[in-house]
């Protein structure tokens, strides 16, 4: 099927829809990495083979997905035309579903997500309250088409967008648009993207190139692998109509391969574009020729900052340059090129499509559109979630992830992965748009939010993440390379219980120099959580070096462990669980922990029995820093 | 564009960093990772300034001077950032020799236990006194380092000749890394590992012998700390450095020589005319090897009974002087390209006016240079421009002929490089490898009895889209191009002519071009058929001819003597000669049975042997002359090292013996007298004697080519037999000093 005019593109998409299959029922099964990592290819063989067995060929339909956000409930499935939700499914539960579906739409209650233990389940997807206050614009489609088929993408009005930029519009009516509808770039730092596209059309040197940066490594972040696995022909669709705007005629997809599934999916996208004319020469018929290959990282973090992206495509070591001069001037090749984040790129054909208006009616004032974020850690729901611009942290993390867990409290929420800053809890009403992040100590980043609870040690964040900073610094500038091992060093003195108050000014001047002085934004950033729990848990810190005590209880070597003599019923399970032999006791009678021999792992506290709770966790009584493994006395 | 840097206005036209301006304003920004000659990495964040307006402070080596910008080199601000970032370096690197209480005293050369004066020295570092770092840390004004030691744990390296590495006093500034990949074109030396753990090594982690080291010695010259060390130069302290002209190769490198009271440590690069502050592992690590070598000869010897045995200077000459008068049959003198202009001239009068029936040859084979001229038809005193180092950058199109440029003219390959990095397309043609290879478009491998082919073959390519009077007809196309059809197959033929035409489509569209050939081009039989076809396209093309010297003078020799071979006689047929003066290390010419030999040499070896007298001669360092490199640049330098034992410069024995033998010849009793003569018989060395490294520089001047014709191509097979290129480029004056190279790229071929 080759499109040699865009007249062949909707009559291409009469005969799909004409041609579509008339199913009664469609399951849905999301079969993103994170539905295949709970299961969902054995529950897809089970519906499939009750779906033969129970003889509903042709009147039941299986479409397998990318995901579509509810990672929580993985693996699950919907049932179309209804929207009925299933989550936590197991293969067993296959035959029941098929039959509800089979007959009239039936809903299986026991299957249903149920609020609390007992509750009337919620029938419907759109009535979940993980997606009652999302505002699903480029995820919608994930439930929808099967990332594998252009076929489903084009039925949906897929490249239509395209059609219409290079048949209707001129380039720079293009950018016009982009302008308009006041998109960011969504990487990070929120550059206009019209303005950037419009700097690489007048900047001088052919061929130009586009680059779609999919090196996505912050921790606990993946809205880049959600928009690759489940729509991989929205990315490469906003791709082509940037080419056309800012006159490139090449293009380089750069994933990282850490994404496998994204990868095969996003390459099967371009076989297929380039193979009915939407890639390559003339496309669609008309004057412009592009193409686009995919690249993979080798995994290094610093390959998501451009210069270091760039150097990663050409075959070098990923090492990031100086700016000026910027990759819009020159960049892939010495080119000029323009470099979107993946999720700036699915933007792009809705905004040609609905117009710029249509983009820009949600979001906060300067940040327009909706902005994908990854919620994760200590919250009752996690996933992929689509908000508009300018909504609260609170309403993220509490209306649609349900907010801390039971028995818990929220205590920060980390924005930005180890570039971004950890906030308070008292600040969860700041909005989420660049600016006001940026304000409250944090950055918007690609969207990662990691939920925090109780049970968190703002110190042992902040130094879990410098930590990731300096093993993924590339080595190149010193600020980086070795001021981050120094912070880490430091905050492994903090936690072992061995600084002395003055650190406190040392570790921020420290924090202070790395900032100005790296070359890139890794080294940069890679001080904000360190300053930002600084300035909002100082009185931690505090803690930790003049008390000598984790008021969270996680840094192992400000912890002792006794046992309440009063409550030890005696039964000798905290005894056999410890590892080190340091609990001594004969049966039936209270036992007691021995400070020397210690390790304080926690294994007695875990093996008590819940009813007894005699293992009290406390700071070292006598305020010395207890016994050191492998850490050297300054 | 005019700014403003520490309230001082800076005025220039063009780019300038923010660096260069302030140097050139004389203020002191303190670097580790900046090169003259490789882009900026801003890797070492020493140099960071504050520009008003912005909000973050700026590298200074990478930042472009911008018309209006206010530029702060030097705030308390900055003072603490640098101070900031040189403490985190420092704590990487053992400090010992900044912070140490006692550094200054333990300097001192103290009287040990073993009843010796040895200096303490701060014994951990080889390069202590001689270490940017230092010199760093001393301008920022750094006394302490709060941070707990943390060194780079990595066990030295020993594993290669002649360089160490020691990754625990590496501070990762990368500067060895750009200037072996960037500026050398060799890329041995990479990053390896991230984070804190990264080290420079080489790929899979072999020595650098295995991974393709030239051992040009650059990085370690550019290693701001003992990182990177020259073995033999572990340390030490030089007191005295001394300019110090290389005649290794036809390069002519300007090198500084340390001297630590007055004995030679070593050399390494200077920044010279011609080699702008590079090298080759020869003028970098070999020069003091070379000079100092167990069997240079250090009195004169004559031969008594049938043995040499040591005599005095007089002795030897009136030995000499009577056994040359004496004996019969023409007198002939042996000369080397590789001696200077001043030595050759000499000899040259001696041969012409000491002798009724002398003459004077150089052992080498003529240039071919010499060699095209001839072929083109030039007359004497005409020649082509030369082409500066400098200017190669400029070439869009460079066609190599079977040299390894890397290794037989270092600086002209990494000029090569540097145009190939800057978009310059690289034809090679030769039958071997390459370092040049992996940056080449085309690469023809075949011998150099089918250049003259493949130059036909795209002459006639050319020819076939060229139009207009400047177009070469039958006769200069030469015999229809043919690629020894005997040994080769149709397929590579196929081949061969598919290679000519993409180098035709190359030469047509990117212009300027230059070929780059050496003596082995226009060697042998088939010399004047290259020669005449490599002509035609360089006149088709317009295209610039760089010939390469392997010896030291060779184009001084060419320009004196018009090239090399039997020049003093050229047309008549060689009569045996009766008596030889021999300072060439070449095949000794015919002469007759008895005849007397008096032989100049440098080093002990087989030439000795038929030696009459023997006269120990001073080397390229140890005399003041005058050389002419491949550019065709006059460069006159002094003696910087003493010479050993009586050992005496070519030039004055053949003042000697002229004086000794009673008759005409040379007389002079220093070498700018002889190079005065010079000036005054040869007009292209106009200005010789102006001619020092610091001054504006002298080139060979000669009248532009009158001839504007092709030259006819002969028949293959036709040419007379011409003497092929014997000699090693790599021995010196009869020492085998190439020997330890091979053996060195032996292994590095496996």
């Amino acid at each position: 099927m080759r499109l040699a005019h865009p007249g062949h593109l909707a009559d291409w998409r009469t005969r799909l829809r004409e041609e579509a299959p008339a199913f009664e029922r469609t399951i849905v099964v999301t079969a993103g990495t994170c539905g295949r990592a709970s299961g969902a290819m054995p529950l897809i063989e089970a519906l499939r083979s009750e779906i033969d067995g129970q003889g509903f060929i042709g009147r039941i339909g299986l479409l397998i997905t990318g995901c579509h956000g509810y990672c929580e409930a993985e693996p699950s499935l919907v049932v179309q035309p209804e929207g009925y939700f299933y989550g936590r499914l197991k293969p067993s539960d296959a035959a029941e579903i098929v039959a509800a579906a089979g007959t009239r739409g039936r809903f299986v209650e026991r299957l249903g997500y149920k609020r609390k233990p007992g509750a009337r389940p919620v029938r419907r997807l759109a009535d979940l309250p993980f997606y009652r206050k999302q505002h699903r614009r480029l995820t919608e489609a994930h439930l929808g088409l099967d990332p594998e088929r252009i076929e489903d993408y084009v039925l949906r009005g897929g490249y239509g967008a395209l059609a219409k930029a290079l048949f209707e519009m001129t380039a720079s009516a293009v950018i016009e648009a982009v302008e308009a509808s006041g998109l960011r770039g969504r990487g990070g730092a929120g550059f206009p993207t019209g303005f950037k596209w419009r700097i690489v059309r007048n900047a001088a040197g052919h061929p130009k190139h586009v680059v779609g940066n999919a090196d996505e490594g912050d921790p606990g972040a993946y809205m880049d692998r959600g928009l690759l696995e489940g729509n991989p022909h929205a990315i490469l669709e906003g791709m082509i109509i940037g080419a056309y705007a800012v006159g490139a005629s090449e293009g380089c997809l750069y994933v990282r391969a850490e994404y496998p599934l994204a990868v095969a999916n996003i390459r099967r996208a371009v076989d297929q574009a380039r193979d009915c004319g939407l890639l390559g020469e003339n496309i669609l018929g008309s004057e412009f020729h592009f193409d686009v290959r995919v690249a993979q990282g080798a995994g290094a973090f610093v390959s998501g900052e451009e210069t270091a992206l760039i150097a990663s495509i050409e075959g070098r070591r990923p090492h990031p340059r100086p700016r000026p001069p910027y990759p819009s001037e020159s960049g892939l090749g010495g080119r000029p090129t323009v470099i979107n984040n993946v999720e700036t790129w699915a933007n792009i054909a809705p905004i040609i499509d609905r117009g710029p208006d249509w983009f820009a009616s949600v979001g906060a004032k300067r940040s327009r559109g909706t902005k994908i974020f990854s919620l994760v850690g200590r919250v009752r729901r996690t996933g992929l979630v689509e908000v508009p611009m300018g909504v609260s942290l609170r309403d993220i993390i509490e209306d649609i992830g349900g907010g801390a867990l039971p028995g818990h409290t929220l205590k920060a929420v980390q924005t930005g992965g180890p570039s971004g800053g950890c906030l308070p809890a008292a600040s969860l009403d700041v909005k989420v748009d660049y600016e006001d992040l940026a304000r409250a100590g944090s950055i918007m980043g690609s969207g990662g939010l990691i939920v925090l609870d109780d049970r968190a040690c703002m110190v042992d964040v902040a130094r879990y993440f410098v930590g990731f900073a300096a093993e993924e610094s590339c080595g190149k500038c010193a600020p980086c390379r070795i001021g981050t091992r120094r912070l880490r060093d430091m905050l492994d003195r903090i936690v072992a219980g061995l600084a002395e108050p003055a650190d406190l000014d040392r570790l921020e001047s420290l924090a202070r120099t790395v900032q100005a002085a790296s070359l890139c934004g890794l080294g940069r950033t890679a001080v904000n959580p360190v300053l930002s729990t600084l300035r909002y848990f100082c009185a931690e810190y505090k803690a930790h070096i003049e008390d000598r005590s984790c008021p969270a209880g996680v840094c192992r070597d400000l912890l002792s462990y006794a046992i309440d003599p009063g409550l030890c019923t005696g039964c000798g399970l905290c005894r056999k669980a410890c590892p080190a032999g340091a609990i001594t006791g004969r049966p039936r009678s209270p036992h007691a922990v021995s400070g020397e021999r210690c390790v304080k792992c926690g294994a007695c506290a875990d093996a008590c029995p819940p009813d007894v709770k005699a293992v009290r966790i406390g700071r070292a009584a006598d305020g010395s820093p207890g016994p050191r493994r492998g850490r050297r006395r300054p | 564009m005019k700014a403003v840097i520490d309230g001082r206005v800076f005025e220039a036209p063009g780019k300038t960093t923010i660096l260069e301006a302030a140097r050139r304003l004389g203020l002191d920004i303190p670097t580790l990772c900046d090169h003259p000659r490789l882009e900026p990495a801003a890797s070492c964040r020493m140099c960071l300034v504050e520009i008003s307006g912005r909000r973050d402070p700026v590298p200074a080596c990478a930042t472009v001077l911008e018309d209006g910008m206010h530029v702060a080199t030097d705030t308390p601000a900055l003072r603490e950032l640098r101070r900031g970032v040189l403490e985190m370096i420092l704590a990487e690197h053992p400090s010992a020799c900044l912070v140490c209480a006692d550094r200054n005293a333990c300097r001192e050369p103290k009287e040990g236990i073993r009843k010796t004066v040895e200096p303490t020295g701060c014994v951990l570092c080889p390069k202590d006194g001689r270490c940017r770092l230092q010199d760093t840390a001393a301008a920022v004004g750094l006394e302490r380092i709060v941070f707990p030691e943390a060194p780079r744990s990595a066990e030295p390296r020993r594993d290669d000749p002649l360089i160490d590495r020691d990754g625990g006093l590496c501070i990762l500034c990368g500067l060895c890394v750009r200037v072996c990949r960037d500026l050398r074109g060799a890329s041995v030396l990479t990053f390896v590992g991230r984070g804190g753990r990264t080290t420079v090594g080489t790929a899979l982690d072999l020595t650098l012998l295995e991974s393709g080291c030239l051992f040009c010695g650059a990085c370690v010259d550019v290693c701001p700390t003992g990182a990177l060390l020259e073995r033999a130069a572990r340390h030490v302290r030089p007191d005295e450095r001394k300019p110090l002209l290389c005649a290794l190769c036809g390069e002519g490198c300007l090198l500084q020589a340390e001297f630590d009271r007055g004995r030679l440590l070593g050399t390494r690069p200077a920044p010279g005319p011609a080699n702008r502050g590079q090298a080759c592992v020869k003028g970098r690590f070999l020069v003091a090897d070379i000079l100092g070598h167990p069997s240079r000869l250090t009195g004169p010897l004559a031969r008594r009974d049938g043995t040499l045995v040591p005599v005095s200077w007089p002795d030897a000459l009136t030995a000499a002087a009577a056994g040359l008068r004496s004996s019969d049959g023409p007198f002939e003198a042996v000369g080397s390209a590789q001696d200077s202009c001043e030595d050759l001239w000499a000899l040259h009068e001696l041969g012409r006016e000491g002798f009724a029936s002398g003459r004077f040859s150089i052992a080498e084979p003529p240039s071919p240079l010499e060699v095209i001229r001839k072929a083109a038809g030039v007359e004497a005193g005409e020649g082509w421009p030369d082409v500066p180092n400098a200017g190669l950058a400029a070439m869009k199109t460079i066609l190599v002929f079977d040299e390894d440029l890397p290794v037989t003219a270092p600086i002209l390959g990494l000029e090569v490089h540097q145009a190939v990095q800057q978009g310059a397309r690289l034809i090679v043609f030769g039958p071997g490898e390459s370092c040049l290879d992996r940056c080449a478009k085309v690469r023809v491998r075949a011998g150099l009895e089918s250049a003259a082919e493949f130059l036909l073959e795209i002459l006639a390519g050319l020819a076939r889209t060229a139009a207009g009077p400047g177009h070469p007809g039958r006769a200069e196309l030469g015999p229809a191009a043919r690629m020894k059809p005997e040994e080769s197959s149709r397929a590579e033929r196929a081949v061969f002519k598919e290679k000519a035409s993409r180098a035709a489509v190359i030469l047509e569209k990117r212009k300027p071009a230059a070929f780059i050939f050496g003596p082995r081009f226009a060697a042998g039989t088939q010399g004047r058929r290259n020669a005449a076809a490599l002509w035609n396209l360089a006149r088709l093309t317009g295209a610039v001819l760089i010939p390469v010297a392997w010896e030291a003078n060779a184009r001084g020799a060419q320009a004196l003597f018009g090239g090399g071979g039997k020049n003093g006689c050229e047309g008549a047929p060689l009569p045996a000669a009766g008596s030889l003066l021999l300072a060439g290390d070449g095949p000794p010419p015919p002469c007759r049975e008895g005849a007397f030999i008096v032989v100049a040499a440098a080093y002990e070896s087989g030439a000795l042997e038929a030696a009459d007298v023997v006269l120990p001669r001073t080397l390229f360092a140890e005399q003041d002359g005058t050389w002419v490199n491949r550019e065709g640049r006059i460069q006159r330098m002094r003696a910087a090292v003493p010479a050993p034992g009586e050992a005496r410069p070519l030039w004055r024995m053949a003042v000697d013996l002229a004086r000794a033998i009673g008759s005409g010849g040379p007389s002079a009793s220093a070498a700018g007298e002889i190079l005065a003569g010079i000036e005054k018989e040869r007009p292209s060395f106009a200005g010789a004697s102006r001619a020092w490294p610091d001054e504006k520089p002298v080139f060979l001047s000669a009248t532009a080519v009158s001839r504007t014709g092709f030259a006819s191509v002969p028949e293959a097979g036709e040419c007379s037999a011409a003497e092929e290129g014997s000699r090693d480029p790599d021995d010196v004056h009869g020492l085998r000093a190439g020997a330890v190279l091979k053996s060195l790229r032996a292994v590095r071929r496996r």
